[in-house]
C-alpha cells in the first residue's frame, strides 16, 4: 500500500446521473440494497456523482456481467487496506476537485499515511480508522453539515467511538481511555457546546484529523501555542522552559493537563489548589513569586467585578452604561494579558498590565457610580414636577369650585 | 392699545367670541367621559411636540438609527426625557384611545347626526395604529426589527393583495434599510399630515354639533321636559380639563424618569429571532388570536382567514352608526351593545393571556 493515486479519474460530474446500479441494487436487498437508501443525499450524489464514479463499471447497462464486467472498469468494493487509496484517487487530485471547491484541501492522504492509523495500516492492521470509519460511507455529509461526524460539534463522539471503547483499544496498549470524558470536562468542551464556538479546540485541533498523531512532549508547546500564542511565548522566555526540558515533562500539559484542561484562575497559582505546589514547597522562591501574582491579578479582577457590579445597577435602573461596558472590556483584555503573563514567572509583567487595567476599571465603576447619582437627580426632579403638578391641580380645582361650580348633576 | 385691540380692528372676532361664550357642556351621571376626548387630544400634541424635537437629532438610516437614538438618550440635553416620555407617551395614547372608542360606543354617541364624528375617530384610531407600528421600527433595535418582521408577514397573508401589501410596507423583500426609510416617511409626513386634516374635521363636527347626551339622560330630561344642566365650556370645561392634563403630564414625566424607555440591542438581519418577539400591547388581542387559529380551516389558511375576520370585524365596527339603526330602543341596540361588551372583553382577556404565557 502506498500514497500514490492510482489514476486520475477520467469521469467528470454529470447534471442528471443515470445509474443502472441503484435500479438493480435497490431490489437486492439486505448488504446489497443498504447502500442505495442514504445515496442520494450522499454529498457525492448532490455533486452528480454515481456508484460508478467511485466503484467504476457501465452504470448504463442492465446487464450485470457487463455493468460490473472488467471490461467496464469495475473496481467493486475495496478492502479496509484499499479505502484510503480508493478515496484519494479523486480527493488527491487537485486539478479534479478544483472543480468542487477552488480551496480544497488535497493532501489528506498523504497526511494519512503520517498517522498512527495510516502506519499501522500499512502494517496490515485492519481495525485502524480509515476514512470511513470518521466520515462514514454512502451518506457522506460536507464536514460543515451539522449531521456529519466530522463536524466539531461531533468530533468528540466520532473519535471516542474507538478511543472510548476498552475492548477495541485493548490490544493497542494506550495509557487509559478516558479522553472523551476528560475532554467533555474542559473549558474547551464548553466553549464549543456551552459558547457555540465552532472554532473551539477539538480532538483533531490538537491530533490533527488525517495526519492524527499524539504530540510528542517536545511539541506540547508549539500545539498548545498554535492558538496560545501569548502563552508560549511567555513560557518560552521564563526559567520553566529549560527547567520541564531537563525534567522531560511537558510544558503546558504539566500544569493543565492535555485533555481535561479546566478554566484557570488564580487558585492554580496560590491556596490549596495550587499546582505550583506540585513541585514547589511553601515558603521558596517559586511559591511566594506565585502567591504575590495571584495576589495582584485578583485586585484588577476584584476591581473589574466592584465595576461590572456598579454598571449592572446602573442598567437596571434604565441607564445607558454601553460606554463603561466597552472601557471594561479593555481591562479585562489587561486581566486576561495579566494572566497570560504569570507563564513568564515576572512579577513585573504581571504589575504592568494590572496597572494599566485597575485604572479602566476604576473609570468604569466610577461611571457606574455618576449613573446611579443621575438616576437620584431624575428621581428627585420628577418629586419636585409632580408637586408643582399637584399643586397646579389643586390651585385649579379651588378657582374651579370658587369661580366656575358646576350645577347640580343632572340624572 | 392692546393686541388685541389691534387684531379686532383688522378682523372680525364677534362671532368666534359669541361662539366660545354660548358653548356649554352638559352635567350629568357620565359626563366624566366627555374628558378622555380632549385628553386624547393632549397626549396626541405632546407626541408632536416631542416627535418633532426627536427629530432634530435622529437619522434615518440602517447604520446610524440606532446610533442617533442612542445619542440622543446619552448625550443630548434631557434627550432621554424627550425619548422616554414619547415612548411612554404613545402608549397612553393608545389606551386613552380605545377608551374615548368605547365611552363614545356604550354611550352611544356615534347616533345620528354624529356619524361622521364616529368614522371620523376611527380613521384616527387606525391613523394612531400606524403611527405606533411605524414608530415601532425606527429605533432600529433587535425587538422592533422582528416584530416589525412578524408584524409585516402577518399582513402579507391577505389574501389577494396580501404580497403587494408587504412589499408596499417593506420596500421590498424583506425588512431593511429601505422599510426604516419607508416608515419614517409614514411616521414623520404621510402620517401626521393626513391625522392633521382628519383631527380637523372631528374636532369641527364636535364644535358644531356640541357634546351628545346618552339616550338615557336624553330620555329622563324629555320626560321632565326640561334641560339638562350645563357649565360653559370656557372656562369652566376647559379648566377641569386642564386638571387633567397636568396630571397626565405628571404621570409622563415619572414613567419617563422611574422606568427610561430602553434602548435594547441594535438590529441584526442576519441574527436569529429572539424568543417571545411581540408586537406592541395594542396589536397583542390579534397577534395572540392568530395563534390559536388551525393551520387549516375548512380547507383555507387559518391566518388568512383569522386577518380577514379582524378586518370584517373592524368594518362592521366600523359601520356601528349605519348598523343600530334605532339607538335608543329595541333588540337590536342591546345586541349592539351586548356585542361591543364582548369585543371589550375579548381584548382585554386575549391581552392578559399574552402577556402571561
Amino acid at each position: 500500500m502506498s500514497g500514490q493515486v492510482a489514476s486520475v479519474p477520467a469521469e467528470t460530474p454529470s447534471a442528471a446521473p443515470q445509474s443502472t446500479c441503484l435500479v438493480c441494487h435497490a431490489n437486492l436487498g439486505g448488504r446489497l440494497s443498504s447502500p442505495t437508501v442514504p445515496f442520494p443525499t450522499d454529498v457525492h450524489a448532490e455533486r452528480g456523482l454515481t456508484c460508478a464514479s467511485c466503484h467504476g463499471g457501465d452504470p448504463a447497462s442492465m446487464d450485470p456481467k457487463v455493468a460490473m464486467g472488467a471490461a467496464s472498469g469495475f473496481r467493486g468494493k475495496p478492502s479496509r487496506a484499499q479505502v484510503p487509496a480508493f478515496c484519494g484517487r479523486c480527493h488527491s487530485d487537485t486539478a479534479y476537485m478544483h472543480q468542487f471547491k477552488p480551496d480544497v484541501q488535497t493532501d489528506q492522504l498523504r497526511q494519512y499515511f503520517t498517522s498512527r492509523h495510516g502506519k499501522l495500516l500499512q502494517q496490515g492492521d485492519q481495525r485502524v480508522a480509515t476514512c470511513i470509519n470518521c466520515h462514514s460511507v454512502h451518506d457522506i455529509q460536507q464536514v460543515s453539515a451539522p449531521g456529519s461526524p466530522v463536524y466539531p460539534l461531533n468530533i468528540p463522539q466520532t473519535c471516542g467511538a474507538c478511543h472510548s471503547n476498552e475492548q477495541y483499544m485493548a490490544s493497542y496498549g494506550l495509557p487509559g481511555l478516558t479522553q472523551e470524558a476528560d475532554y467533555k470536562r474542559s473549558a474547551h468542551y464548553q466553549a464549543l457546546t456551552l459558547e457555540g464556538n465552532l472554532s473551539a479546540p477539538t480532538c483533531v485541533t490538537c491530533h490533527s484529523s488525517h495526519g492524527a498523531t499524539p504530540p510528542g512532549v517536545a511539541s506540547v508547546t508549539e500545539v498548545c501555542g498554535t492558538c496560545h500564542s501569548h502563552n508560549r511565548q511567555f513560557f518560552e522566555k521564563s526559567p520553566h522552559q529549560s527547567v520541564f526540558a531537563d525534567l522531560g515533562v511537558a510544558g503546558c500539559v504539566q500544569c493543565h493537563g492535555n485533555h481535561a484542561v479546566l478554566r484557570t484562575n488564580e487558585q492554580m497559582l496560590a491556596g490549596p489548589n495550587s499546582v505550583c505546589a506540585d513541585c514547589h514547597s511553601e515558603g521558596d522562591e517559586g511559591t511566594e513569586r506565585a502567591e504575590a501574582m495571584a495576589g495582584r491579578i485578583r485586585q484588577l479582577d476584584d476591581a473589574i467585578r466592584l465595576a461590572r457590579e456598579t454598571l449592572d445597577q446602573a442598567d437596571r435602573a434604565g441607564m445607558d452604561i454601553s460606554s463603561a461596558v466597552a472601557d471594561l472590556t479593555t481591562a479585562h483584555s489587561h486581566l486576561v494579558m495579566a494572566r497570560t503573563a504569570i507563564h513568564s514567572l515576572d512579577i513585573d509583567q504581571v504589575n504592568a498590565e494590572v496597572e494599566k487595567g485597575i485604572p479602566v476599571a476604576e473609570e468604569a465603576a466610577q461611571e457606574g457610580r455618576d449613573r446611579l447619582t443621575e438616576v437620584q437627580s431624575r428621581r428627585k426632579g420628577v418629586a419636585l414636577f409632580s408637586l408643582l403638578v399637584l399643586a397646579i391641580v389643586f390651585t385649579l380645582y379651588l378657582y374651579i369650585r370658587q369661580e366656575e361650580p358646576a350645577p347640580p348633576a343632572g340624572p | 392699545m392692546s393686541p388685541l385691540t389691534w387684531l379686532e380692528q383688522r378682523v372680525d372676532l364677534q362671532p368666534l367670541r359669541a361662539f366660545i361664550q354660548h358653548k356649554s357642556v352638559p352635567v350629568h351621571r357620565h359626563s366624566q367621559w366627555y374628558y378622555l376626548g380632549g385628553m386624547t387630544l393632549f397626549l396626541f400634541l405632546v407626541q408632536a411636540m416631542t416627535g418633532i424635537l426627536l427629530l432634530l437629532y435622529y437619522q434615518p438610516s440602517e447604520t446610524l438609527a440606532f446610533e442617533s437614538v442612542r445619542f440622543i438618550m446619552t448625550q443630548v440635553r434631557f434627550g432621554w426625557l424627550i425619548r422616554s416620555v414619547h415612548g411612554w407617551c404613545a402608549n397612553l395614547l393608545m389606551a386613552l384611545a380605545f377608551a374615548h372608542m368605547f365611552s363614545t360606543f356604550f354611550l352611544k354617541s356615534y347616533r345620528k347626526p354624529r356619524e361622521l364624528t364616529w368614522l371620523s375617530g376611527m380613521f384616527l384610531l387606525l391613523l394612531m395604529l400606524g403611527f405606533g407600528f411605524s414608530g415601532y421600527l425606527l429605533p432600529w433595535n433587535t425587538l422592533s426589527y422582528f416584530a416589525t418582521m412578524v408584524g409585516t408577514n402577518i399582513a402579507g397573508q391577505l389574501p389577494i393583495i396580501g404580497e403587494s401589501l408587504v412589499r408596499f410596507l417593506r420596500g421590498g423583500d424583506s425588512v431593511t434599510s429601505s422599510t426604516l426609510t419607508r416608515f419614517f416617511g409614514f411616521h414623520v409626513a404621510i402620517l401626521p399630515a393626513v391625522t392633521g386634516i382628519v383631527l380637523g374635521l372631528h374636532l369641527w363636527l364636535i364644535q358644531m354639533q356640541g357634546m351628545s347626551l346618552p339616550p338615557s339622560v336624553e330620555k329622563e330630561f324629555a320626560q321632565r321636559n326640561a334641560a339638562p344642566p350645563a357649565i360653559r365650556f370656557f372656562p369652566g370645561f376647559l379648566l377641569r380639563e386642564l386638571m387633567g392634563w397636568y396630571l397626565a403630564l405628571g404621570v409622563l414625566a415619572a414613567l419617563a424618569a422611574l422606568f427610561p424607555w430602553e434602548l435594547g440591542v441594535k438590529a441584526d438581519p442576519f441574527a436569529s429571532a429572539p424568543p417571545n418577539i411581540q408586537p406592541e400591547w395594542y396589536f397583542l388581542y390579534m397577534f395572540e388570536t392568530l395563534k390559536y387559529i388551525p393551520a387549516r380551516v375548512l380547507g383555507f389558511e387559518g391566518e388568512a382567514l383569522g386577518i380577514l375576520a379582524f378586518v370584517l370585524g373592524g368594518l362592521l365596527w366600523i359601520a356601528v352608526p349605519f348598523l343600530d339603526r334605532s339607538p335608543t330602543q329595541g333588540r337590536l341596540s342591546r345586541t349592539i351593545r351586548g356585542a361591543g361588551v364582548v369585543v371589550l372583553v375579548y381584548i382585554a382577556l386575549m391581552t392578559v393571556i399574552s402577556y402571561v404565557r
